[in-house]
């Protein structure tokens, strides 16, 4: 018996004296696995242009109903994002989320992602339902740094693309760009139509003739 | 009013020779070609005023055929036919001469004004002669670069023909037999001129 | 034409119609001879995939969806154009018939665009149902190469249009061609430049343009209104009555976070046959906003208190107790609204009657002598069993825009000669004789010309059935409730009273020293200056009030009210038919509604035998008292036995 608790006591002894593994945490951060689901990120493209559309197939993924979506109209002349819809309202309970990622895989333009965060203890009950301005991007990036909150987080790596889409300019903008001619075929280089398209003859080269 | 009282009479003809007025659209929109050169918007909105139709009914069919214009054409009409048997008989060489004789694409005119042309059309029929071309509604066979020069050469120095315009339907009144649907003729295939690349 | 089966017709013969058996999928079904496969199949509960055949339109089989097998016949027949035979025998479940769909759903979708995501349609879409359930699983074509054309296109202040969604199923066309008659939409080109568009890109300007996003199978034609304001999915959907006139359509309210978003048609062929005004349909953004009475208030001596509702009701009965005990009930006036469900209107008339002794009730401003059941003997779907109708005026078409519809289906589709002629026409003049059943519709301030002409027309086998169109939602309610200053419940005989107008002209005399007014504030608004001076002068006025205006602002008592929206009861449309509503919305008031509080209202006033004021109560109640009301039910019409029978 007495051996047992020399036996005891040595390994006692022996964490006693090693490193301890406890992380001191806030003071120390351990960084975030890769695929780590934490707070949500609203994504913009390069140009600043929100990739949400408002589609809100987030809000019908989402298996516990967190997701709050209002969507409005672009205007066309200062869009939000590309294309015809926006989302006015973005809302996200925390209180209600269980960071499955299902908005992550169900957002067609990987607007969404969960990020590293996973801290959002909080006094207030109505700060864990996160706006749309806390949840998305700075803009521009270096104007309001959140250190890697900006990085892409889990659901980015879900894609088989991997590419960044293109955001071209707003599809109705390129219409009205073309004034009277709104019921003409789209030409080459407008409405998302690539301008090398073989055996298309440009007809606006007609008219400046 | 952008139609003349003549045309506003010959549309009232065929309103009356049809049971429906819906039937008189195509031959309304034939006199109004022949009158200004394609179809401008009052004048389609005048043809349904007269028809008792909705300006809508009258742009689906003017919109539907490819043969009336929506937008002035040139003097002369040029249609090369770029179907399988003209394609395989050097439609398409053709084609490319025609645009760069005339210098627009397909579907546009001259900047003299002289010629529209295109190459988006359906088979012209007539397989037998290919390549095929029309100028002025008549046909030209077994067209090579060298003929088309000479046709679009002595095409440009002279008007263009009219085709089975307005003296046909003078004639038709005056013989007094307007239950004979004369209009038939011109939507009938025009008479086909033969020309020998020889004679050229 | 003629092998339309889906509009149930009044006349008998139908019902004894010839049946033939086909066989579909292996299971017979007897159906009337005329019937077409596709009805044939959905009455076994075969679905059957289509785009073009619409249950209100002729077929044309444009779309090809709905490719069957039929018998022997070498090719796959369209279901929505082939007429049953007996002893038919369908297929609708083979190889041959889901690789036929599946091409063809390919094909529909090789230029259509791929933004379900930003759609208003996606999620109610039939390309993407149908695509999900029929459809090939990938395409065969790079996505790079989709043909292009015009997106939002500005059809209207109201009707959006994306004509690369649209897949040319020409249900639009054809509802301009036999719905409205206007034609306003046409296929322009041709081959795979044809789109859907108006005459050289004008706004439309057909009053019922709202109908065509419904008609539409995808996403082409959408509503701007409704514009990115939610997904199917978010909705909640009600059933209700459209607010805007007294016709009674029926309505799906589809609301999101307490807000309506958007009314959809439920098909009734009885009344609207699916097809709404845009009027009505685009009334919507009057119901979200506008500011509210939450709490009850009592006004005195300049000073506004915030009160419960027991006590507004006892501040309500001791100040009207007062006047009714000095006064009598002649010197109060009671003005309810078009706006109210039966059952308010009818305690409303029997607590002025009954309670307070008063004959001065009325439901809106005009003098409308000897109402009479008569004038709306005439059903909506009977105006098709006409041989003549006759409407006097605009105004009955221009107050009650889908009955447009109703008389152009008439014509279309039944023969119905209509004429539109002038109120004081001649009917020497119209010339209609020896026929067997003539309408006259005209509306309610015009109902004396529509006496006389009906007079004048009916002789030896001609009948004659009028219908005349109301005001306000409830106005026909309102007067078969007897909230009429000369008529009771059932337009009894009572004491006669003054009218809305006199009332007001009274109250402002100093004449009439109370007023209980109820909703009043649309009725009110309407009388402009005379509304306000009567309010100055008058100084007990007790106000149920949905909203805050000239009558919360003057009243002594106010009791907020619920708007159409939040409210359970029946409303009565122009033919008589009883329909209910239930709420949409959340009520923005604690208090209850104002059948309770016209109960609480009444017991305070120590009337006995009210109950509780439940709304399903008050119906029971007046059901017995109104003869007609009986056996109306949910959906049915209240109908009266013409004057001259014994009642």
């Amino acid at each position: 018996m007495f051996k047992e608790i020399i036996k005891g006591m040595a390994i006692t002894l022996r964490y006693g004296l090693s490193r301890p593994i406890t992380v001191q945490w806030p003071e120390e951060q351990k960084p975030a696995t890769p695929r780590h689901r934490g707070r949500h990120i609203l994504h913009r493209y390069y140009n600043g242009l929100e990739k949400c559309i408002g589609c809100e197939l987030c809000a019908a993924a989402c298996p516990v109903g967190c997701i709050y979506v209002g969507p409005a109209e672009n205007d066309p002349l200062n869009p939000v994002s590309p294309g015809e819809r926006y989302a006015k309202r973005y809302e996200i309970n925390l209180m209600r989320c269980i960071f499955c990622g299902y908005c992550a895989s169900a957002c067609p333009t990987e607007a969404i992602t969960l990020g590293p965060q996973c801290d959002f203890a909080n006094y207030r009950r109505e700060r864990t339902v996160l706006t749309k301005q806390e949840l998305l991007e700075a803009w521009p990036k270096f104007e309001r740094s959140r250190g890697d909150m900006n990085q892409r987080g889990a659901g980015a790596d879900q894609r088989s693309t991997g590419k960044s889409l293109n955001p071209g300019p707003s599809p109705r903008l390129a219409w009205e760009a073309q004034a009277d001619e709104t019921h003409e075929a789209p030409l080459p280089g407008h409405g998302g139509i690539p301008v090398n398209v073989p055996g298309v003859i440009d007809p606006s080269e007609e008219s400046r003739a | 009013m952008t139609l003349s009282a003549a045309s506003r009479s010959e549309i009232q003809g065929y309103k009356a020779r049809y049971p429906e007025p819906r039937s008189a659209v195509l031959p309304s929109l034939w006199v109004v070609q022949h009158e200004l050169g394609y179809l401008p918007v009052p004048a389609m909105r005048e043809i349904a005023g007269i028809l008792g139709l909705e300006p809508s009914e009258v742009q689906a069919v003017a919109t539907f055929y490819s043969m009336f214009l929506d937008k002035p054409a040139g003097e002369h009409s040029v249609v090369v036919c770029r179907n399988v048997s003209c394609a395989l008989r050097g439609a398409d060489e053709l084609a490319a001469h025609v645009e760069r004789t005339l210098g627009c694409p397909s579907g546009g005119t001259t900047s003299d004004g002289q010629f529209t042309w295109e190459s988006t059309v359906e088979c012209l029929g007539a397989c037998g002669g290919a390549p095929a071309i029309q100028v002025d509604h008549r046909f030209h066979e077994n067209v090579t670069p060298e003929v088309m020069d000479a046709i679009l050469g002595r095409s440009r120095s002279q008007p263009a023909p009219s085709v089975g315009g307005e003296s046909e339907a003078a004639s038709t009144k005056q013989r007094g037999e307007p239950k004979t649907a004369p209009r038939a003729k011109r939507t009938s295939r025009p008479k086909r001129a033969h020309i020998d690349p020889g004679d050229l | 034409m003629a092998n339309k089966t889906t509009t149930p017709s009044s006349s008998e013969g139908l019902a004894e119609a010839e049946k033939v058996t086909v066989t579909i999928d292996g299971r017979e079904v007897a159906v009337p001879r005329g019937s077409l496969v596709v009805d044939a199949a959905s009455s076994l509960g075969i679905h059957i995939p289509i785009y073009c055949a619409h249950p209100k339109l002729d077929p044309v089989a444009v779309c090809r969806m709905c490719l069957v097998r039929v018998g022997k016949m070498p090719r796959l027949q369209p279901a929505c154009a082939t007429v049953v035979s007996d002893g038919m025998v369908v297929t609708t479940q083979s190889p041959e018939v889901a690789k036929v769909r599946e091409g063809m759903l390919e094909f529909l979708l090789l230029n259509h665009p791929l933004d379900c995501p930003v759609c208003d349609r996606g999620g109610e879409c039939d390309l993407q149902d149908f695509a999900v359930r029929y459809g090939p699983q990938t395409s065969r074509f790079p996505i790079t190469q989709k043909s292009h054309a015009a997106k939002a296109v500005v059809l209207s202040d109201k009707i959006e249009l994306d004509q690369e969604r649209c897949i040319l199923c020409w249900r639009c066309t054809r509802y301009y061609d036999e719905i409205t008659g206007e034609k306003e939409l046409v296929l322009v080109r041709r081959g795979i430049d044809t789109v859907i568009d108006s005459f050289n890109g004008e706004p439309l300007t057909s009053d019922f343009q709202g109908n065509l996003p419904e008609v539409c199978p995808v996403g082409a034609l959408t509503h701007r209104q409704y514009r990115f304001q939610a997904r199917p999915w978010d909705l909640q959907r009600t059933k209700g009555i459209c607010p805007e006139c007294s016709y009674g359509c029926n309505i799906n309210i589809d609301a999101r976070d307490f807000e309506i978003k958007r009314f959809a048609s439920r098909d009734n062929p009885q009344v609207e046959d699916m097809w709404l005004c845009d009027r009505g349909r685009y009334s919507v953004e009057k119901w979200s906003h506008g500011s509210r009475v939450r709490h009850p208030l009592i006004r005195a001596g300049g000073e506004v208190r915030e009160v419960g509702v027991d006590e507004a009701v006892a501040e309500a009965a001791r100040q009207l107790g007062e006047v009714l005990r000095l006064h009598g009930g002649g010197a109060i006036g009671v003005i309810g609204s078009p706006m109210l469900t039966n059952e308010e209107l009818w305690l409303l008339q029997r607590l002025a009657r009954e309670t307070l002794d008063c004959h001065n009730c009325d439901h809106q401003l005009d003098e409308l002598g000897n109402v009479s059941a008569d004038e709306h003997s005439l059903g909506i779907a009977e105006i098709e069993d006409c041989e003549t109708v006759v409407v006097l005026g605009a105004e009955p078409e221009a107050n009650t825009p889908v009955l447009t519809l109703r008389l152009h289906k008439a014509q279309l589709r039944r023969g119905v000669e209509v004429r539109r002629v002038e109120h004081d026409a001649s009917p020497a003049s119209l010339g209609i004789k020896g026929k067997r059943l003539v309408g006259v519709i005209a509306d309610e301030v015009h109902r004396a010309y529509a006496a006389d002409m009906a007079d004048a027309l009916a002789s030896g086998n001609t009948l004659v059935k009028r219908l005349t169109v109301t005001r306000g939602v409830n106005g026909r309610g309102a007067k078969d409730m007897g909230m009429l200053p000369t008529q009771g419940p059932g337009y009894s005989r009572v004491t006669g009273g003054k009218d809305g107008r006199q009332i007001l002209h009274a109250a402002s005399a100093g004449a009439i020293k109370a007023l209980l007014l109820v909703g009043a504030e649309t009725v009110l608004r309407g009388a402009g200056i005379l509304a306000e001076k009567a309010l100055a002068k008058v100084d007990v006025i007790i106000a149920i009030e949905p909203r805050a205006g000239i009558v919360a602002n003057a009243a002594s008592v106010v009791i907020p009210g619920h708007t159409y929206f939040e409210k359970r009861g029946s409303v009565t449309n122009v033919e008589g038919r009883v329909q209910r509503v239930s709420p949409a919305l959340p009520p923005a008031t604690a208090a209850p509604q104002e059948t309770r509080v016209l109960a609480m209202l009444a017991a305070a006033l120590g009337a006995t035998g009210w109950g509780t004021g439940d709304p399903f109560e008050v119906n029971t109640m007046l059901s017995q008292a109104i003869d007609a009301y009986r056996g109306a039910g949910n959906g049915g019409r209240a109908l009266w036995k013409r004057q001259g029978e014994p009642r």
